[in-house]
């Protein structure tokens, strides 16, 4: 992932911002919305839902901005990423995206016993096909950083269910992108 | 081991928690060994997926809602002492007689129970401040309960909207004396939303008190 422009948000953006500075606050989101957002999608089904994850996370972050303790941009990073973290779950969470969840999970299947060959998958094809929890999990643990304390934590879950979602997102990646030894 | 590491038990070796008898094995045979180099690449790869900005611009519907809600904040912790000044003026000024001991009793109560409802905000401001992982059903709880204060919210500043309309209309007639018996119904009405207010307070507080609860069960789950 390319690193996001943090020049902008420098400690005078954060105090003004802590404020309710209108103006800051947007550069505290031009800065970030290509990090939200790209979190969100890659969690998230579609670009709709993580649209509406980028609005929940900066509506959540304006309102919250004052009780922010953190120093500096990096410190911020780390609190956005974890506020757009939890929309996110919590949009995947619903009744609604946990049924759509397991039929894509067999549909995907389905789609590699139809000889939908795998080595024609790249890689971010083959992380849309895993399912809603795996690809969070495998996304937060292997790209975000995340522990699976934190991520269970987050989801609600065990550690043992993060951890199982890891090996299993991996597994499927595996098997998608035609690494079979 | 006698056999090869499942996925799982490499992505253990991966992050340093693997058995002694999985790291052990990773070292002395090439096919895991072999997987567990695919892993690292994949998650390189991973990494290396670029970003992605999003099609629409949502700025501008974050910042109304920053001025929304900034908007009914006001109104809550405003309304009622602009209202309360307005019907002191007009009381003042001998407009009007209040009912006896009723606005005594109610201004108060209403003082008291916005007060509880401040120290509750304070309340959810420390502990919501510390740096916690938001746990998924306690996050469903405190977004649900948080619009429903918003909701009630909304309705108090609408509350306090009509307060104030009833009495800045009162203010504007240049019948008064003619109006004597609307006044009284203006009156009975304000009263009316004062008991409605006084419901939603206590509904917020209510519902401030189960956050904050929310908030502390949370972190004392997560410290223990």
């Amino acid at each position: 992932m390319s690193p996001i422009s943090l020049a902008a948000v420098d400690d005078l953006a954060i105090q003004r911002a802590k404020a309710g500075d209108l103006d800051a606050l947007e550069r505290v989101y031009r800065a970030y919305e290509g990090l939200v957002y790209t979190l969100a999608r890659r969690i998230c089904r579609t670009a709709e839902d993580a649209e509406d994850v980028l609005q929940e996370t900066f509506i959540e972050v304006c309102r919250s901005m004052k009780q922010f303790r953190g120093q500096g941009p990096g410190s911020l990073t780390a609190w956005i990423k974890r506020v757009a973290a939890s929309k996110a779950l919590m949009r995947v969470r619903y009744e609604r995206y946990r049924v759509a969840d397991e039929l894509h999970e067999d549909m995907g299947a389905a789609g590699v016993r139809d000889g939908d060959t795998a080595l024609q998958l790249d890689l971010e094809r083959a992380l849309a096909r895993l399912s809603d929890t795996a690809r969070a999990v495998v996304w937060l643990h292997d790209v975000e950083g995340y522990k699976h304390e934190e991520i269970a934590e987050m989801m609600g879950k065990t550690v043992s269910f993060s951890k199982s979602q890891l090996s299993r997102a991996h597994a499927r990646l595996r098997t998608m992108l035609g690494e079979e030894a | 081991m006698l056999r090869h590491c499942s996925i799982q038990e490499l992505l253990e070796v991966r992050n340093g928690e693997g058995s002694l008898g999985a790291r052990t094995h990773v070292d002395e045979c090439a096919h895991c060994r072999d997987e567990l180099d695919r892993i690292h690449q994949r998650v390189a790869a991973l990494k290396a997926l670029p970003s992605l900005n999003a099609p629409r611009d949502r700025w501008s519907i974050v910042r109304q809602s920053v001025v929304d809600q900034r908007r009914r904040i006001w109104w809550v912790r405003t309304g009622w002492v602009a209202a309360a000044a307005i019907a002191l003026a007009l009381g003042a000024n001998g407009f009007f007689s209040w009912p006896a001991a009723a606005p005594e009793q109610s201004e108060p109560e209403i003082q008291h129970l916005v007060t509880q409802a401040a120290q509750l905000d304070s309340q959810l401001v420390a502990v919501v401040s510390r740096p916690r992982v938001v746990n998924g059903l306690a996050a469903l709880a405190i977004v649900d309960l948080e619009d429903q204060i918003n909701v009630v919210d909304s309705r108090i500043g609408l509350i306090d909207s009509r307060v104030l309309e009833l009495l800045v209309a009162r203010e504007n007639s240049t019948a008064r004396r003619q109006l004597d018996t609307r006044v009284l119904r203006m009156i009975a009405e304000r009263e009316a939303v004062e008991q409605q207010l006084r419901q939603l307070l206590q509904e917020r507080i209510i519902l401030m008190d189960a956050l904050v609860n929310t908030h502390n069960k949370r972190v004392v789950y997560i410290e223990h």
